[in-house]
């Protein structure tokens, strides 16, 4: 539901920004006479908190008051004020004041013809807003009348833009009044009937337009606008309620309302759902929508679903792209969607430029993706498929071979990652860190234990791998490692790796705890009364771990070794009773309390000696475990 | 005296009896039924009823069968006897009591203590009471009225200040509640000091000359040394007090304070989650001591208001395998838990685990024979998952393992009456819905590598459950999800046909219920077979669009 999305955790803002920080300094080719006469404006961008609409309202405002200072600026300042403008769009391209504003300054600054650019941006940037459409159009009337069809060419983009746009009519207008005064009757007869058919606010209006214009041009008349006035009526009706408590249809940085979000939803259920609307009216709902709900990935969500059913793939794609870039660093959702559309793409034509696609948004996820291992496993995954495809219908040797050159390509990138040197694959090299190289290593494992079932070879990638400190805390390296063993049924190894975790391999708790209890009941299923109790009579667990009985010592507490008191432990006893807070306790070192009075033989006790004594009133030392455990590395 | 018991016993008796059997874990029937009948008794003197006294008797024992921890009505029990003139019956009574305890019971102790000084007189007797005592409750918490008691008895049936203050030398350092009041004992005494010979009684005579510096043999002046002797003493006093304290008031404040119950409550009483954690953070704090004396009394003290419940004894047996590695104290722990916690399943598999180790195959096998039979035989018809797989893990592990060619032999080597696995684990999955952990026991079939072989598994469970088509497995993403790993995994099958097989033979078969059973099964694809792709999107392509609401 929509109410899913109204917490945007942290500052969205922060990490979007971040990304965009390849953006060049604007003020690096200004004179310092000129930044010293200027202090504040280049202070206020320099200190810029882009998270903070004042601070950006500031900017704004002081990038202004320079042009009213310096009218007629030398080329460097133009440019900075310029650049500066290209920033702030570049962040928020759906703030359309500010693109007004940018092109007003530019018209000073440059004359029209730079103003008429920035407005063409601007509807490149921002194509669903109406006002930025009118503003183009307007000056494109004005300023280059002459250039008919390039302005025919433009309202048709604005069309089909914003056309279906509820608050639409000043477009309308416009487009009208431009055919109006061309004189084309037909086309504006197209755009008549056009208009009436749409749910527009102002829908009554171009109905009386349209039948006094029918009435003007007889030889155009059309007998549908008596059908179609009450169907838009309808329409009209059916929409209002939810465009009537629309409370905020542009963008800022405050959060969306529950109110509005849930008021979206519910419009978007009502649009798709309704067979008298067309795919462009949802289209543009979902346009819309997404201007305030931009950073709602709820919204981005239902976009590309509704894509996928109505559209094909270069849209789909372009949804997607639009979104990801949009959307704050750690919606992944959204992203895992996009990822698992290009994955089902694969099983259809095309499959070079697809996988091109795929690999391209890989890597592009890599740079804010937490753990790149998903991304990785997604990206051999479709390598496979692409470059190494093997079906069942060829012959057996082929596959095979296929097979073994899968497990070649794997080593040889591993073999790059750890050797540093360039002759694995670039685009996977590009996507591969400490972290994620297990993937490739666990993927090479299983295919030459399941696949290529060579287990002499198995064991020597494990012998030569379980060294590499990335491993020494990789979940997937272990697992497989333990299942192999398991299916080996190497029961020594495995009581010496249970004896290792925890204390050469650093697993997560929770994931130690699984194991040992898994591994107890395999050795109960796999093991019986007799083997074990011989092994016992032979003492053989008095120095290793018993997997019968110790596995559930180390439950909880994976740093548990047999019979030794390690540092740990001696921390844990200044700790008792109050975790995270060491006491040096005070104590007797020759403490008679364990000794029973019948034992005494009539001779007195020698006098107390201490320990820590002079500590009784010393405060307590606080310890954080959280970091001095997990956040400075021993 | 000749009347029959029913006259004595008028119509309210029945009732109250037949709630006791009916109810007998609760405790508010077995006091109802006891007041009765002590009232009915009263005066308690030597001339009651034979039969009346009997039936006390039983009612008592009884209700203590039921309740073990009832220390206070052991107490009662035993003054029931004295009142009557039975000494032999109250000694028999309070030991009975204390072997409950393992010695472990404050209570009982200073009650019987307290009769004891009134009713020995042989001092040695006594002092062996005594002892005894305070090696099994002397460094409890609240342990100063007993040495309150011991001190006085010292005191009263000696001759010299001796052993008086070794004893009460030894109670100084003892963390408890009211250690304060020793000390002032202890410091009464050092003011009487009045010659340097008296110094003996506080501490050897070696330490005299090498820690305070005072010559004993010392002819002339020796008031002055008398009174630096004194001096000294105290500041050792002082130092110790400290030290004390210190400790007391950590254990005091962080759990004693928290522990409001200290006795055994009806089974049907729940005690509050703070008090149970409470109970388990004094615990740890005091294995981490490691003062096994102290370790084992607290377990016992934690026991009195918790032993319905099981963590406590699994603690206790955790304790001693694992720091004590004592194994055969571990299973009567285990054992005696078993009996009185509602909870049985945990102590059960601990219990198991321990036996294992003890190597008491006999035990195992008696153990689960009666777990056995007190399901009818049907142990799989069990509703506890955990009770099922433990039951089927460890009847497993009893069994020889059967490698193909010798069955016959290893059948007759068997000769147990638990089930083979695949039998059982066949009979608890006909269940299918009805039972939980279906899947995991699945799960736990398949990498039983070392009991069966991949064909073995395959024709007798998942073909005969593809075979009677239940619908429960057939639907269920997981049951497919095993049995692709089931043939994944297989190592004596090649790459290809098991690639074949589950592409061409499995997929399709799942694809049936791809509504329930994609996810799983995409997984696989995932990890194993991503060049499957293609076959695997036709077989499992959903032929209705999602829509897109929502």
């Amino acid at each position: 539901m929509a109410g899913n999305d109204a917490n945007i955790p942290g500052n969205p803002l922060d990490r979007i920004s971040d990304r965009k920080r390849s953006l060049r300094n604007a003020l690096a080719e200004l004179d310092i006479g000129f930044l010293r006469d200027n202090a504040a404006w280049a202070e206020a961008y320099k200190t810029m908190d882009w998270s903070k609409i004042e601070c950006v309202d500031q900017l704004v405002k002081s990038t202004e008051q320079i042009v009213l200072k310096y009218p007629k600026p030398v080329d460097p300042i133009k440019k900075a004020i310029s650049s500066v403008f290209e920033e702030v769009l570049l962040r928020y391209p759906l703030f359309f004041g500010y693109w007004r504003r940018y092109t007003a300054v530019e018209y000073q600054l440059n004359g029209i013809e730079s103003s008429i650019e920035v407005l063409s941006n601007a509807v490149e940037s921002f194509p669903s807003s109406v006002e930025i459409w009118c503003d183009y159009l307007s000056v494109l009337m004005a300023n280059r009348s002459e250039k008919v069809d390039m302005i025919k060419i433009n309202f048709e983009i604005a069309r089909t833009h914003v056309g279906w746009h509820f608050l639409s009519h000043p477009f309308w207008d416009k487009y009208i009044q431009f055919e109006t005064k061309r004189e084309c009757w037909p086309e504006l007869n197209e755009i008549y009937r056009a208009v009436c058919k749409i749910p527009l606010h102002q829908y009554a209006r171009y109905y009386t337009a349209y039948k006094s214009f029918l009435e003007q041009h007889s030889e155009l008349a059309s007998h549908e606008i008596e059908d179609i006035f009450p169907r838009t009526q309808r329409l009209v009706a059916k929409v209002w309620p939810f465009e009537s408590k629309i409370s905020k249809p542009f963008f800022d940085l405050t959060p969306v309302t529950q109110t509005d979000l849930e008021n979206w939803n519910n419009y978007l259920n009502s649009v798709i759902s309704s067979d008298s609307l067309p795919k462009e009216a949802a289209e543009m709902l979902f346009e819309r929508c997404l201007v305030p709900c931009q950073y709602h990935e709820h919204f981005w969500k239902r976009y590309a679903k509704w894509m996928n059913n109505h559209s094909d793939f270069e849209h789909i794609v372009e949804t997607f792209k639009r979104g990801s870039k949009a959307l704050p660093d750690h919606c992944l959702s959204f992203r895992r969607d996009f990822i698992k559309y290009l994955d089902a793409q694969l099983n259809e034509e095309d499959v070079s430029r697809k996988s091109q696609v795929l690999y391209e948004e890989l890597i592009e996820y890599a740079a804010y993706w937490p753990r790149r291992s998903e991304l990785v496993h997604e990206y051999i995954n479709c390598r496979k498929r692409t470059d190494f495809t093997s079906s069942l219908d060829e012959d057996d040797q082929q596959i095979l071979k296929q097979q073994t050159a899968y497990t070649n390509y794997l080593h040889v990138n591993i073999n790059a990652f750890f050797a540093k040197n360039s002759e694995g694959d670039i685009q996977l090299e590009r996507l591969l860190d400490a972290d994620s190289i297990s993937v490739l290593i666990v993927e090479l494992i299983k295919m030459t234990f399941f696949t290529l079932k060579n287990n002499i070879q198995t064991r020597k990638f494990f012998n030569e791998f379980r060294r590499e400190p990335q491993l020494k805390n990789s979940v997937a390296f272990w697992l497989i490692y333990y299942k192999v063993l398991k299916v080996t049924r190497a029961f020594e190894e495995l009581e010496a790796f249970v004896d290792e975790l925890g204390n050469k391999i650093f697993l997560p708790t929770l994931v130690i705890n699984d194991i040992l209890k898994d591994l107890q009941s395999f050795f109960l299923t796999n093991l019986n009364f007799r083997s074990y109790d011989n092994a016992t009579s032979r003492s053989k667990y008095s120095r290793t771990i018993d997997p019968i009985i110790e596995l559930e010592f180390k439950l909880n507490d994976p740093q548990w070794v047999k019979a030794k008191l390690n540092e740990s432990k001696l921390n844990d006893i200044k700790e008792s009773g109050h975790p995270g807070i060491i006491i040096e306790r005070p104590e007797i070192s020759n403490s008679i309390v364990e000794l029973n009075s019948a034992f005494f033989n009539n001779c007195a006790h020698s006098l107390p000696s201490f320990r820590n004594l002079e500590k009784v009133t010393k405060p307590p030392a606080y310890v954080n475990h959280f970091k001095s455990d997990y956040l400075v590395p021993k | 005296m000749d009347f029959a018991l029913e006259d004595v016993l008028d119509e309210n008796y029945g009732p109250l009896s037949l709630k006791v059997s009916q109810y007998p874990k609760n405790l508010k029937y077995w006091e109802q039924v006891l007041n009765y009948l002590l009232k009915k008794a009263s005066p308690l003197n030597k001339s009651i009823d034979e039969r009346l006294a009997n039936l006390i008797r039983f009612t008592y024992s009884g209700m203590l069968s039921h309740f073990p921890f009832l220390e206070n009505y052991y107490i009662d029990y035993a003054l029931f006897e004295l009142k009557l003139g039975n000494v032999k019956e109250m000694h028999r009574v309070f030991k009975e009591g204390l072997l409950k305890f393992n010695n472990r019971s404050l209570l009982l102790w200073v009650e019987y203590l307290k009769l004891c000084n009134e009713l020995i007189a042989d001092n040695k007797q006594l002092f062996r009471k005594y002892e005894l005592a305070e090696q099994s409750v002397g460094l409890h918490f609240f342990s100063g009225e007993f040495w309150e008691l011991y001190l006085d008895q010292i005191l009263l049936r000696s001759n010299s200040p001796k052993p008086y203050l070794l004893v009460l030398r030894k109670v100084l350092e003892v963390p408890i509640y009211s250690f304060s009041a020793f000390y002032s004992k202890w410091l009464t005494a050092v003011d009487e000091i009045r010659d340097l010979k008296q110094l003996t009684y506080f501490l050897p005579e070696l330490e005299v000359a090498k820690r305070l510096k005072i010559d004993m043999r010392k002819v002339s002046r020796r008031g002055p040394d008398v009174q630096d002797a004194k001096r000294q003493l105290k500041k050792f006093t002082k130092e110790l007090y400290m030290v004390v304290q210190h400790r007391t008031l950590e254990i005091y404040n962080l759990f004693e304070i928290h522990l409001k119950t200290q006795f055994q409550t009806s089974y049907e009483t729940l005690l509050s989650y703070d008090e149970i954690v409470s109970w388990r953070k004094y615990l740890n704090y005091t294995i981490e001591t490691g003062e096994k004396t102290l370790i084992m009394l607290n377990f016992q003290r934690a026991l009195v208001p918790l032993a319905h419940y099981d963590i406590i004894w699994l603690m206790y047996a955790n304790w001693l395998q694992k720091d004590e590695t004592n194994f055969a104290y571990a299973k009567n722990v285990l054992l005696q838990g078993l009996q009185i916690s509602q909870r049985k399943v945990r102590i059960l598999k601990s219990l198991a685990l321990v036996l294992i180790r003890l190597g008491k195959r006999q035990d195992l096998i008696n153990v689960f024979g009666s777990l056995q039979e007190a399901f009818g035989n049907k142990i799989e018809a069990v509703d506890d998952f955990e009770l099922f797989m433990d039951y089927f893990k460890i009847t497993t592990f009893l069994q020889e393992l059967v490698s193909q060619g010798d069955q016959d032999l290893q059948a007759a080597r068997n000769s147990l009456s638990f089930d083979p696995p695949l039998v059982l684990a066949m009979k608890r999955l006909s269940y299918g819905t009805h039972k939980n952990g279906q899947m995991e026991l699945l799960h736990v079939l398949c990498e039983m590598y070392n009991r069966f072989s991949g064909p073995e598994l395959q024709r007798e469970i998942f073909d005969r459950i593809l075979d009677q088509g239940w619908e429960f497995y057939l639907s269920n993403g997981k049951f497919w999800l095993e049995l692709c790993k089931r043939i994944w995994f297989d190592t004596d099958i090649s790459y290809l046909e098991k690639r074949r097989y589950i592409t061409k033979t499995v997929w399709p078969k799942a694809a049936r219920y791809r509504k329930t059973t994609k996810p799983e099964m995409d997984y696989f694809r995932k990890s194993y077979l991503p060049e499957d792709s293609e076959a695997f999107a036709s077989l499992f392509k959903c032929v209705h669009k999602t829509p897109d609401t929502n």
